[in-house]
Order: structure tokens, then sequence, then C-alpha cells
């Protein structure tokens, strides 16, 4: 019996867990925090620190915490001037945290659209793991075409005053 | 050198067209494309400066084709030639160039990238580019100045044979001015100048030319009838001076002869009382031998002395006109001696007052004749004076001087001299101050005329204390120099 458990709740999670992309998700790793940091509000912060969430059901929790090794890897000590911290939340705990930038690894469609909402109300940069949860209202994402860009959703950016760094939006591509 | 009119011109006016187009050369091809070099250089570093964030940016979200196509559109820049993108550890990251070619010249332009996060140095970009676009710009430069030079050329050239066909007409009045004043030929000028001071200089000086030949015609006519007059009237003056001179020396013959007979009444007194002596003695038988004698030498020595008389008067009258060499001393003595008697009569004393050997050269008859005109002008003044009995005694001092190479004869009198009014005439043909039929008017002129003309001295009058100054001025004669 107790083997049949176990059985069933390995196949349970295997059946509702996300399946996500590690070369995708490595370059994300290496972006979303760069394009964050050409973000004016917060490459202007006093504060010597870039707080990152990484919101995720529970389920994909052991994916989130591969997206934050990944970033540790990439910005061991700083990105720039910014000391990188990492923290790994869900749709029910992210409102509650202060952080300057999160990453939604979530497949649930009103819960995309509450938190891009809540992020962008209060000047938070998001990014979304799936560029095509970029309909949802998340600020940035990453474009994998023929070449590999980042993803700015300019109806967002404009709305909700984020102001990129120039170059960064020449080499972008733009999303409306 | 530049010594015709043309010549200047064409000296100043080529010199003004270099002076003109060598600066505005110079300006150009050292100033403005140096200045476009610059500007090049500038352009470039600040294409690259401009573009250089983004080479940053997209080496940090390793855009690859983003750095790509950027950098593509750059060498599309037909002056980037080349460019190469190398990281810190000099590893070329990107590399791209065109076919270069010879002719060429690169420049090279390199700076660094810094990493919009770290702001560190993550690497160089190093753009060749080239000065093709200059080159052109040059050419094009190089043609405008060759266009301003063969434009200032035409310009230049049109004005200089304008001007220069201006200065031919004139040149062909110089010519035309030079022949006729030095060979007397007239060359018409023909010109084809449109300038009208240059027509009005080239016709007039035609005109002028033949007014003048016409005028040279009249005087050459004009001339041989002056000529004609003037050789007539010359030989009517010569005549009449002829005429003067005969009278002067008829004068001078009645005078002399004046002088002769005072000379010989004493002798011819003492000749009569002697030979009256011989003939009473004889008729009463007295006579003696010794006495006899004596008479006949008293009679024999006033014959001579007659007979002297006779010679210097024949002297005197001597139509020798030769140029001799003669002692003026002499002159005045052989004068004095002559008029002596009358000189005695009158009661006039004279002295003579010379320095040795002095010598003059002329004819000595005329010198004398001078001597004789100006002693007898005194004596007939002092004679009027003794006779209204204004002077004692008639004074006639006569001095001969050297000065320089000059001799001065002084004839000083005491005869109250001349009045004011009529001193400067007195030298005047026809011009007398004694009563009729005691002169000619003629003496003093042509003494005048035989120490000016003849003996080429000066003779001149002024009052002094009482009397009147006649004034001698004759060259010394070298010999006594």
């Amino acid at each position: 019996m107790h083997k049949h458990f176990i059985l069933f709740f390995f196949l349970s999670v295997q059946l509702f867990a996300t399946q996500y992309d590690s070369t995708v998700m490595a370059i994300e790793a290496k972006l979303f925090p760069k394009i964050a940091l050409l973000e004016q509000h917060i490459k202007n912060d006093p504060l010597s620190m870039l707080q990152i969430s990484i919101v995720a059901k529970e389920l994909d929790l052991d994916e989130a915490s591969a997206f934050k090794d990944k970033i540790m890897s990439n910005y061991p000590k700083k990105l720039g001037n910014k000391e990188i911290h990492i923290r790994l939340d869900t749709y029910e705990t992210i409102r509650q945290q202060a952080v300057d930038m999160i990453i939604v690894l979530s497949n649930n469609n009103e819960e995309l659209e509450n938190i891009a909402s809540w992020a962008n109300q209060n000047h938070i940069v998001s990014f979304a793991y799936d560029s095509g949860h970029m309909k949802y209202g998340f600020l940035a994402s990453i474009y994998i075409g023929k070449s590999t860009k980042p993803y700015i959703n300019k109806d967002v950016m404009l709305k909700y005053n984020f102001i990129f760094d120039s170059y960064l939006l020449q080499l972008s591509k733009i999303y409306q | 050198m530049l010594k015709t009119l043309i010549s200047k011109f064409t000296f100043f006016f080529w010199l003004l067209f270099l002076v003109v187009t060598i600066p505005i050369y110079h300006y150009t091809t050292y100033h403005y494309l140096d200045f476009l070099k610059e500007s090049e250089k500038e352009k470039i570093t600040l294409t690259l400066n401009a573009v250089k964030p983004i080479l940053a940016i997209s080496i940090s979200f390793d855009q690859q084709n983003q750095l790509e196509n950027l950098l593509d559109s750059l060498l599309k820049h037909e002056d980037i030639q080349a460019i190469i993108l190398k990281n810190n550890d000099n590893e070329e990251i990107f590399l791209k160039s065109k076919a270069i070619k010879n002719y060429i010249r690169i420049f090279e332009y390199t700076t660094s990238m810094i990493d919009p996060f770290s702001k560190e140095v993550i690497g160089v970009v190093t753009v060749f580019y080239s000065n093709k676009q200059l080159l052109r710009m040059e050419s094009e430069i190089y043609f405008i100045v060759v266009s301003i030079f063969f434009f200032a050329l035409i310009i230049f050239t049109i004005t200089f044979l304008y001007i220069r066909g201006d200065l031919k007409a004139l040149r062909m009045v110089s010519d035309s001015l030079n022949a006729y004043a030095n060979k007397k030929v007239i060359n018409p000028i023909v010109h084809f100048s449109k300038s009208t001071e240059v027509s009005t200089i080239a016709n007039t000086t035609n005109t002028m030319l033949l007014s003048i030949d016409d005028y040279v015609e009249q005087l050459k006519i004009f001339n041989l009838e002056l000529e004609d007059r003037v050789s007539k009237g010359i030989a009517k003056q010569q005549l009449q001076e002829r005429m003067m001179i005969h009278q002067s020396r008829q004068a001078a013959m009645g005078e002399m002869l004046e002088s002769i007979a005072h000379q010989w009444r004493q002798p011819l007194n003492i000749i009569g009382l002697a030979t009256m002596s011989l003939e009473t003695e004889f008729t009463l038988g007295i006579m003696q031998k010794q006495e006899f004698y004596d008479k006949m030498l008293i009679i024999s020595n006033n014959i001579n002395y007659m007979s002297d008389t006779i010679d210097d008067f024949r002297n005197f009258l001597n139509p020798n006109k030769d140029m001799q060499t003669f002692s003026p001393k002499k002159s005045v003595r052989d004068v004095l001696s002559i008029i002596d008697a009358q000189l005695k009569s009158n009661n006039i004393i004279y002295s003579i007052e010379s320095e040795e050997n002095i010598l003059v050269r002329g004819v000595e008859n005329e010198f004398k004749q001078v001597l004789l005109v100006l002693f007898n002008n005194s004596k007939d003044a002092v004679k009027e004076l003794l006779h209204e009995k204004m002077i004692k005694q008639g004074i006639l001092d006569i001095s001969l001087k050297v000065r320089k190479n000059w001799v001065i004869i002084e004839v000083k009198d005491n005869a109250g001299g001349i009045k004011p009014d009529i001193i400067k005439d007195i030298f005047s043909p026809y011009f007398t101050t004694k009563a009729e039929n005691n002169g000619t008017g003629i003496g003093l002129y042509i003494a005048k005329n035989i120490i000016e003309t003849r003996m080429e001295g000066s003779i001149s009058v002024e009052n002094i204390d009482k009397g009147s100054c006649f004034t001698i001025t004759l060259k010394l004669h070298k010999e006594n120099v």
C-alpha cells in the first residue's frame, strides 16, 4: 500500500509539474538580471542590492531553485555594483515581499495576469519565463527566433513608466 | 627692364593674377583639405563612439547577430574598410574587412569598449577607414580650384588682350611721335582701340602731327624770310656802323687837325722868329756864322718836332686792323702827346699812374681812338667849366692797374660829372651834350662798340666827387699772367 502511495505521488508530480527547458533557462538566467539592471529605477537605486524573486508553483520549486542556481553561478559576487539576492516565492507569498524584479515560472493564466498586474502597479520589473506569457502584462522576456533577443513589452513599459537603456531597446525585440 | 607701358602692364597684370590665384590654391589645398581630413576623422570617431555602447551591450547580452548586423551596417559605409573587435585577452571576437585597394590610404582608429554593468573594459574595437570620400572631395575641390584658376585665366586674358589693344594704340602713338621727333617722318596711327580716351589721343596725335608738319613748313618759310630780313638788317646796320665809324674817324681827324694846329703853332712861331731874325741880320750884314748855325739848329729841331707830330697823326690814322698785343700805357702816352698842346692851352694838367708791363690784345689804333674820345670829352667839359670860371684848372687822371686777369683803366676828370638823368644814355648813338656842331654823338657809342665787340672788354661811367670816372676793363694778356 505504502509503495503504491509513493508511486502515485511520483506519478502525479510528474503529471502536474511543468517541463522547463534548461537552455532557455540558462539564457534567461544570464540575461534577465542584466535587463533589469538597465531599467532606470533599478539602475539609479542607491541600494547596492538587487532583490530577485522567482515565482513558481510549489510543484515547480525545484525548477525555480535550479533557475536561482544558474543566476548565482552567472553572477556569484556582483552584477555591476549590485549584489544579487534571490528568493523563491509562490503566488501566495510573493505579494508580501519587497523585490526589484520577479521571474515567473507559472502557467496558470489567472495567476500570471494577477502577478503581472501586481508587479506593474508596484513598479517591479517582471519577467516571464515563457515569452508567450507576455500577453498577460509581463514587462520582459526572451525572444527566441533566428537569434535570441531580449523581449520588451512596449505597452507595459510605456503605461507603467519603465525606462530602459536605449541601447538595450536597440538590440531588443519589441512586443506590442 | 620694364621700360615700356606694355611690359609694365604685362608684368604687374600677371603678378596680380598669381597673387590672386596662388593664395586661393594654397588655402584650399593646405587649409581646407586639412580641415576636411580632420572633419572626416571626427566623423568616424563620432560614429564609432555612438556605436560603441551598443557593441558593448551586444557583447554583454551575447547578441552575436545584433553585433554582426551592426558592424555590417557600419561596413556599408564606403570609408570603413575593416572592423576588428578583440576581447581583453586580445582574441578576435569579430573581424570583417573589405577588399582594400592599394591606392587607398588607410587610417586606423581604436577605442575600448566598456561593459555597461561592471564599467570595466571588455575589449577594443578597431576601425580601419579609408579616405575615399575625402579623395573624392579633394578631387572635387581640385576641380573647383582648377576651374576657378582657368576661369580667372580666361577673364584675365580677355582683360589683358582688351587693355593691351589700348596700350598697343598708345605704343603706336609713342612710336609715331618718336619717328616724327627723330626722323621728321609722319607715320599715321592706324588703331582699333574702342576706348574713347585712347582713340582721342591717337586721332588727335594724327591731326597734331599733320598740323605740326604744316607749321614746320610755314616756319621754314618764315625763317627764310626772317633770315633774309635779318641779313639785310645786319648789312644795313654794318653799313650804318661803317658810316658812323667813318664819321667818328672824320671827327677824330678834325680833332687831330686841331691838335696838330696847336702843336704846330709854337714851332711855327719859333721857326718864323728864327727866319725873321736871320733875314734881318743877313740884310744888315751882321750875321755871324755861329748864330746862323744856332738859328738853323732851332729851325731844324722844330721842323723835326713838326714832322714827328705828323708821324703821330699818320700813325693814328693808320688803317691797320690787325690784332696785336700792345701796352695800354704807351697808347695813353701816345694819345696824350697828340693832345698835349691842346690840354695845356686849356689849362688842363694830367697824370698817368700805371703798373709796369701791362699788355692787352686788340687793334691799338682803335683803342687809341677810344682814349682820344674820352680825353677830348673831358677836355671839352673842363673847357666849359673854365670858361664859366667854375674851376681854375682842369685835371685829368689816368690810372692803369691789374685785378686778377683784368686790366682796369680809369679816366677821371674834375669837369663836374654827368647829369644823373642822362648818364644811362651817354653810350647811345647820336647822343651828345655838346653844343651844336661841336659833337656828333657817336664818339662814346663807337668807344663802347670797340671795347665790347672788338676787345671783349667793358666800359662804364660813374660820377665821382668833382667829375666823372670812365672805367675800361680789358682782358690781361696771358703772357703777363
